[in-house]
């Protein structure tokens, strides 16, 4: 292996890895999203 | 049983279909279950002096971790923040940042306190709750900066981890809070009353609008209350008005105006009334005994610092405020 096939490999690593985390950071913002949070101060309003 | 629910966090008690907002623009109402949308997403985050809430009886010269999400409770027509108060959440840039998140980099940054302030706090009110309740594990006091629009019961709980509380006295009229707000005066004088009560410290803001709110017969009034229910020792901040949102056809407030307003406020008997957005000597803090100077400030910088263990340097007389 080259110097040139080793930097091109550590370059591609670096890229597929970064692209991974923002893949499964952004899954887990949507799932939280999602979720929400529960209000602390309401009530049920019964229909007329 | 309907799937409606009705808010109770503020005065204004939105009754919200299913997928129906609040008017805070921050609760939706999810299959029967009301749920916050802006719990840990900050839209502004910074650290300023405690000066800049404006707190002078407070931790002078310490910084505060400050926070504010999108949203708020009223429409004021004067608003400064309005690009993110009258925003909905997703129309602005924020972040995802934990109360864990918060605590953690207000000890990193060396922050003293955390502070809800910008936009208003009640609309965020459980992402507050949770970084309040562990900002105060780790020894970090908590202040905000609140127009007091919100209602006994969430206020009184939230009251058992807050430090201290600016409130925003906008006017003293019903009127001013119905036309120019979109709310009501009498809410907000009631929580300025369970704050002093819940022995949170209080300081007060009252800017000043040129033909809206500057009639010192009112401003006479107004300070006449605050004495009788809060007590003389409250600060009052009078702050000049500048032409922003919806009231840009105004001018500024005349320094004059906020001069007169001062020299009521001290006619009536409150001991620390100082001015805003305006550089003069009424920035500073004077001894109310033997009117010694006590902090000089410079905008929001403290120059000099003249109390020593809560007590003038000078005279020894206690000056009320949270010193340490």
């Amino acid at each position: 292996m080259t110097r040139r096939d080793f930097l091109g490999f550590f370059l591609l690593g670096g890229l597929l890895g970064f692209l991974g985390r923002k893949i499964s950071d952004k899954k887990i913002n949507v799932e939280k999203e999602q979720e929400g949070k529960k209000a602390m101060f309401w009530r049920k309003k019964d229909e007329v | 049983m309907g799937k409606k629910v009705q808010c109770e966090l503020c005065p204004t008690e939105c009754v919200l279909d299913e997928y129906q907002v609040g008017g805070c623009r921050t609760r939706i109402n999810k299959e029967g279950v009301l749920y916050s949308l802006v719990y840990g997403k900050p839209c502004s985050v910074a650290i300023d002096p405690i000066e800049k809430k404006p707190f002078f009886h407070f931790l002078p010269a310490t910084t505060a971790f400050s926070i504010a999400t999108a949203g708020c409770v009223l429409g004021c027509k004067f608003c400064q923040n309005w690009q993110i108060s009258q925003a909905k959440p997703e129309e602005t840039d924020y972040i995802n940042l934990s109360p864990d998140d918060v605590v953690r980099q207000a000890m990193f940054y060396g922050c003293r306190s955390v502070t809800y302030t910008y936009t208003e706090p009640t609309v965020f009110y459980e992402y507050m709750y949770d970084t309040a309740r562990l900002a105060k594990r780790f020894n970090i006091k908590n202040t905000m900066h609140s127009c007091g629009y919100i209602k006994e019961k969430p206020l009184r709980e939230l009251s058992k981890y807050m430090d201290a509380a600016d409130v925003d006295l906008k006017a003293f009229t019903e009127d001013f809070y119905s036309r120019i707000c979109g709310g009501r005066l009498k809410p907000v004088l009631d929580s300025l009353v369970v704050l002093k009560d819940e022995g949170v410290w209080l300081e007060i803001t009252n800017l000043i609008i040129p033909t809206l709110n500057d009639d010192m017969k009112k401003i006479k009034e107004m300070c006449r209350w605050i004495v009788k229910n809060l007590g003389p020792d409250v600060p009052l901040h009078f702050s000049r008005f500048f032409p922003y949102y919806k009231l840009k056809d105004l001018p500024p407030t005349p320094p004059e105006t906020i001069r007169d307003a001062r020299n009521t406020a001290m006619d009536v008997g409150l001991k620390y009334v100082y001015s805003g957005n305006i550089r003069s000597e009424a920035e500073n803090t004077y001894c109310h005994k033997c009117k010694n100077l006590l902090i000089e400030r410079t905008g929001y910088f403290v120059k000099q610092n003249n109390i020593s263990g809560g007590k003038c340097r000078s005279c020894g007389v206690n000056i009320p405020g949270r010193w340490s």
